[in-house]
């Protein structure tokens, strides 16, 4: 009996430190990646709590590397600057607008949407909370990761849990003061293409996701009054135009613009202009912003 | 149940106290209650396969109580109970791959008939259970121990939830006798032994594991669009994922049963220092090698007959054991590889031979470096992917791209390694085992922190559960 009671007391000792540990630890690195200087938090930081452009361009990778907001800048005369960020889907980019809004409200927004992140089954939903979880002190954002799995309510009491997998990212950030190669968050990537990458272009089940499309319509409702340009950037292998669909829907419902290039033939197998099967190169990227904002200025 | 889950580290505390609760007098009671959690349990992860589980119960305990009292009559009990116990193994698991190789066979003479593959889930763990409720059988024909006629212990045996999921694989003589004798209120060493073995399997899972599984869902899936070099070091990284997973997962079953009294067989003894293939295979997922061991491989006459003979019942034991881990001919060509490099180490006399220390890394490398890539045979869906990513590996005309990993994962690779060179040395672990309290304090709050700050914290399934 004795030998009981000296475990329960030691391990709820073990417990009592973990969780001053969680508080102090956790809240210390959460507190890091909304004061981080540079890098990818520094770079979030910006867009939630700091951005005033009038233009803003939202995506994952694709967003990212395609849009160059110097030249959508020079050619809309607004100021300009790229969200984008590697892997980050509707919902992640959902929350960050309801973030932006709360501050102002721009005059465009431009979404880069890509099927096999924003529409399909493809992709996990766990991957865009990622990021949304170091925000989760803000009831809008809570709620949005609760929308995806109830269970991270009882997750995200451990403040260590909301630091997964990239406290030592968020660390560096704080610490080094180091220069991203961007333009206002657009990346210029200067690579040749990786044969290797385009050897087997990738094949999506057409599943589309109910979570992903409910957070794309509510992305849509949440940019008004500002305007809203759907786009499909390039791609080298081409896309199932199927998987557009449910895009297509909601803008038709919506009076949303859908720009589509996903098969405009002077981007398809075109080597020169991409870096892998998914993403141009700096060239591309010029190209291809110099043709979306032709088409912007012809939209009503 | 998952032990890397949230309802895990909600439920088992409760299950813990609880059984505690329960007095040492009221053994009975105890392992009432064991089994009531057992079964409940499979039903929360499994519903109606718990009926499975108790069909298998039902027949091995039956069938050793008939074989016991009829003892002329024994081959013929032997036959019926243990097909009744392996038809619902054969069922779930093979239908679908023998209509496949029926349907196969059809094809090459023409017949115009294609039988419909059955799609069933596959009952959690009925590998284990099924495997674990016939040494018991076997054991009893064998007259090794006396049948159990207490149906509640027996039961406890084949469903005792620590180990169902994915082992280790106990014997009835090893594990009946704890769940019949009186066990003592509560052993506070054999607890904390288990708490911390609980700890470091967690990490192994949800650190090491998944985290290398990240790399290698990323690259062997799409082998085509990357390097060989690639796909040679993710192989790699799927070497040690797959022993962090299994070893993980043993570990926390055995820290689980040491936390309830209990005493389960270790299973693996750091695999990948083995200097040969058979060492190996004395090292990795031991229940199941020494139950290969016991009941089929000396079945057939062991080494007690002539060579050819003997090596016919090693690629016999070891093209089972690739089937009883999956249904695909990549999983019998995976047992076929191991039977020919052990046949191959008896006839050169490789096994039992000493060596020294340079001599014996070069044989630990290339042991490694064999299994390793025997394991992408795991990964793949058909032969023909196996043989391209090989291909790949040693096409040295590919460009010499590796894939990147971070610093953090090298890090937790480099602790892992050295974890068990140090424990194959027989050293002791200076954090876990240091005799100063608080050093020993500070290393249980440092892996906690890991698993919650690094850890794949998404309720994964183990590798070895899905056989």
């Amino acid at each position: 009996m004795l030998s009981f009671r000296k475990f329960i007391v030691k391990t709820i000792l073990i417990i009592g430190t973990l969780v001053i540990l969680d508080m102090i630890v956790g809240k210390s690195i959460i507190w890091m990646s909304l004061h981080a200087k540079s890098g990818d938090y520094g770079k979030n930081r910006y867009v939630c709590f700091q951005s005033l452009e009038r233009c803003l361009i939202f995506g994952s990778s694709r967003a990212h590397y395609h849009y160059n907001t110097s030249v959508i800048k020079d050619s809309l005369g607004l100021s300009c600057f790229n969200c984008g960020r590697d892997g980050a889907g509707i919902i992640q980019n959902y929350a960050k607008l309801k973030i932006i809004k709360k501050r102002y409200n721009p005059k465009l927004i431009i979404y880069d949407a890509f099927p096999p992140v924003d529409i399909l089954t493809h992709s996990d939903n766990h991957r865009d909370l990622d990021l949304l979880r170091l925000y989760a002190d803000e009831e809008i954002i809570r709620d949005i990761i609760v929308e995806v799995d109830n269970s991270e309510k009882i997750k995200m009491i451990s403040n260590l849990y909301r630091v997964n997998g990239k406290f030592h990212n968020i660390i560096k950030d704080y610490l080094v003061v180091s220069q991203l190669n961007e333009t206002n968050g657009f990346y210029a990537n200067n690579s040749s293409m990786d044969y290797l990458k385009i050897a087997n272009p990738p094949k999506y089940r057409l599943m589309y996701d109910s979570l992903k499309i409910h957070f794309m319509e509510e992305f849509i409702k949440e940019c008004f009054p500002a305007k809203v340009v759907i786009s499909i950037s390039p791609i080298w292998y081409g896309m199932n135009q199927d998987e557009l669909t449910p895009l297509k829907d909601l803008c038709a419902k919506y009076n949303v613009a859908l720009v589509n290039f996903s098969d405009s033939p002077s981007y398809l197998h075109n080597d020169k202009l991409f870096y892998d099967g998914a993403h141009l190169n700096a060239k591309g990227a010029n190209y291809f912003s110099r043709d979306l904002v032709k088409k912007i200025k012809r939209l009503k | 149940m998952l032990y890397n889950s949230i309802n895990f580290i909600i439920v088992f505390p409760i299950l813990f106290l609880l059984y505690y609760a329960i007095p040492v007098r009221f053994q009975k009671g105890r392992n009432i209650y064991l089994l009531l959690t057992s079964y409940s349990l499979y039903i929360a992860y499994n519903g109606v396969y718990a009926l499975v589980l108790l069909l298998v119960t039902v027949t091995t305990y039956t069938a050793s109580i008939f074989i016991e009292r009829y003892r002329r009559k024994q081959q013929a009990i032997l036959l019926l109970g243990g097909a009744l116990s392996v038809l619902p193994l054969l069922l779930f698991k093979y239908s679908d791959f023998i209509l496949q190789i029926m349907n196969d066979l059809f094809r090459l003479t023409y017949l115009n008939i294609s039988l419909k593959g059955l799609n069933w889930i596959v009952p959690i763990g009925i590998s284990f259970f099924t495997f674990q409720a016939l040494s018991y059988l076997f054991d009893v024909s064998r007259k090794k121990i006396k049948a159990e006629y207490d149906f509640f212990s027996y039961a406890l045996f084949v469903s005792f939830f620590p180990s169902i999921v994915a082992g280790p694989i106990s014997r009835a003589s090893y594990l009946l006798p704890q769940i019949k004798k009186i066990r003592p209120s509560f052993d506070y060493a054999n607890a904390v032994t288990g708490l911390r073995m609980m700890l470091w399997g967690m990490f192994m899972k949800v650190v090491i594991a998944d985290r290398l599984g990240l790399y290698v869902d990323k690259v062997l899936p799409n082998y085509v669009n990357y390097s060989g070099l690639a796909c040679f070091e993710v192989s790699i990284l799927y070497s040690i994922q797959i022993y962090a997973d299994f070893a993980g997962y043993s570990l926390m079953a055995i820290g689980v049963g040491r936390l309830l009294g209990f005493d389960l067989p270790e299973n693996f003894r750091r695999p990948y220092l083995a200097v040969s293939v058979t060492d190996f295979w004395h090292r990795w997922h031991i229940s199941l090698s020494t139950w290969l061991k016991d009941y089929i491989y000396i079945t057939m006459g062991g080494s007690h007959c002539s060579k050819l003979k003997n090596y016919r019942n090693i690629l016999v034991t070891f093209l089972i054991s690739g089937l009883w881990h999956g249904s695909n001919w990549t999983f019998v060509v995976w047992g076929g590889i191991h039977g020919i490099c052990q046949i191959i180490e008896k006839a050169l006399g490789f096994h039992k031979r000493e060596s020294g220390p340079i001599v014996k890394w070069l044989r630990i490398t290339t042991t490694f470096l064999i299994i390793n890539f025997a394991w992408i045979l795991f990964k793949v869906p058909s032969i023909e992917d196996y043989i391209n990513i090989i291909v790949r590996i040693f096409d040295f005309n590919l460009p010499f791209i590796p894939e990147p990993i971070a610093m953090l994962d090298i890090l937790f690779l480099l602790w892992i390694i050295i974890a068990e060179i140090a424990k194959e040395k027989g050293k002791r672990n200076i954090f876990f085992d240091s005799r100063i309290p608080a050093m020993r304090f500070v290393s249980y709050l440092f892996i906690v922190m890991m698993i919650l700050m690094a850890g794949i914290l998404n309720d994964s399934n183990y590798i070895y559960a899905v056989f």
